[in-house]
């Protein structure tokens, strides 16, 4: 997303607003409690793909409206947006990996944090990254950004937002898996839709052979865990049986 | 360069915890294969089974937990396939030399013992009639055969 509020929580967008002359602030108090109301969204009720794709669409809407007027009223110099962006980066892992500590959704958000680095901060003058910069700096227009490519990963950040929210509201973790588990499941798709483009976000390509077969281990075990006879039977009813002659 | 390739019966074994339970000794051995490889390798053929059952999963609403777990454990996975090197003029060599042996190798085990000739790697499985099928072919070279217990 933008330079700005890409890697803003609400509670970070507080932080942020508080540094701002009182008139300022005043500006732009309906910023924490707007981002809050959509990122609820997703931690109550069915969170189905429309509810996160319209939940992203209109985190997008207040993100635009908000970097527009926080860009002109210049809280941060530009020089230092880099800086601040890999700070936040770490404080969105931090919080994310010590609270997921030792359940297997922790392997996807690591993976999917993976992903947000290298497209953020590691890859943040690629075309892709920089045509979206683009879209942010010179036009208020939304809607380009909602067909962005990226988009798949902009919903995977909205996830971990709500994420962050319901850890300041102390829910356990174990309530919580299976909604990091589905901002795993966005970023997948977007990264495997970029590697038919030719552009490889994948994270485990970076890792050494040790590395990569200690996360595969790891992974046969997670899935053990949770298969269940019913959801083997159907993966075995899927084989090919079909005679050669 | 590595050494072994699963079939689908030998991959599902690795999350299979009732087949572990049945046939641990399989399940031990399939493990210390990938381990020797230090990786896990298996036919696209196999991949494109295991994704049939993954789609039917999602279509069946089964958890986000389920379906991302498996999807690690698929995008972690060593993909061999048959479009290099001619790989589907020995599939195609295999079929007609399958036909006149005589021999019944299904459609998809064909294209994964092809895999494994492609590949030069040994087909680490447990299913009977492709274990006698291979024999039955000479093919015992690419062949890391069990038994299911």
């Amino acid at each position: 997303m933008s330079p700005v509020s890409a890697m803003l929580t609400p509670s970070d967008l507080e932080r942020l607003l508080d540094r701002l002359p009182a008139e300022q602030r005043a500006r732009f108090r309906w910023a924490p409690e707007r981002f809050r109301q959509i990122l609820d969204r997703l931690l109550i009720g069915d969170v189905t793909p429309e509810v996160i794709h319209q939940a992203t669409v209109e985190f997008i809407q207040a993100g635009v409206a908000l970097d527009r007027d926080l860009i002109a009223a210049r809280p941060i110099p530009p020089e230092g947006l880099a800086e601040n962006e890999w700070d936040l980066y770490q404080s969105l892992e931090d919080k994310l990996m010590t609270y997921f500590q030792g359940l297997p959704a922790a392997a996807g958000i690591e993976w999917t944090l993976g992903v947000l680095r290298k497209y953020y901060v590691e890859d943040a003058h690629s075309p892709m990254s920089r045509e979206e910069a683009e879209i942010f700096a010179g036009s208020t227009d939304e809607a380009k950004y909602i067909k962005h490519p990226s988009l798949g990963l902009v919903r995977a950040q909205v996830i971990f937002f709500a994420l962050l929210q319901a850890i300041e509201r102390g829910i356990p973790p174990e309530r919580l898996e299976d909604l990091a588990e589905t901002a795993y499941l966005e970023a997948r798709q977007k990264v495997d839709f970029m590697a038919i483009q030719g552009i490889d976000f994948d994270p485990l390509r970076d890792l050494t052979p040790e590395e990569r077969f200690a996360k595969v281990l790891q992974y046969i075990d997670d899935l053990r865990e949770v298969m269940t006879p019913e959801a083997i039977d159907v993966i075995s009813r899927a084989r090919v049986t079909s005679p050669i002659f | 360069m590595g050494l072994y390739l699963l079939d689908t019966n030998a991959f599902t074994a690795l999350y299979d915890g009732r087949k572990a339970e049945r046939a641990p000794r399989f399940h031990t051995t399939v493990r210390e294969r990938i381990s020797l490889d230090g990786e896990l390798v298996i036919p696209t053929f196999v991949l494109y089974e295991a994704r049939r059952g993954l789609e039917e999963l999602k279509l069946r609403s089964e958890g986000a937990k389920k379906i991302a777990r498996f999807e690690r454990l698929l995008q972690s996975a060593t993909i061999l396939g048959l479009d290099a090197n001619n790989g589907w003029l020995v599939a195609a060599k295999l079929w007609a030399w399958n036909k006149a042996k005589g021999t019944n190798i299904q459609e998809g085990d064909l294209l994964v013992v092809a895999t494994a000739s492609l590949h030069k790697r040994k087909l680490v499985t447990a299913d009977q009639p492709l274990i006698e099928a291979m024999r039955a072919l000479g093919l015992d070279r690419i062949l890391d055969a069990h038994l299911l217990e």
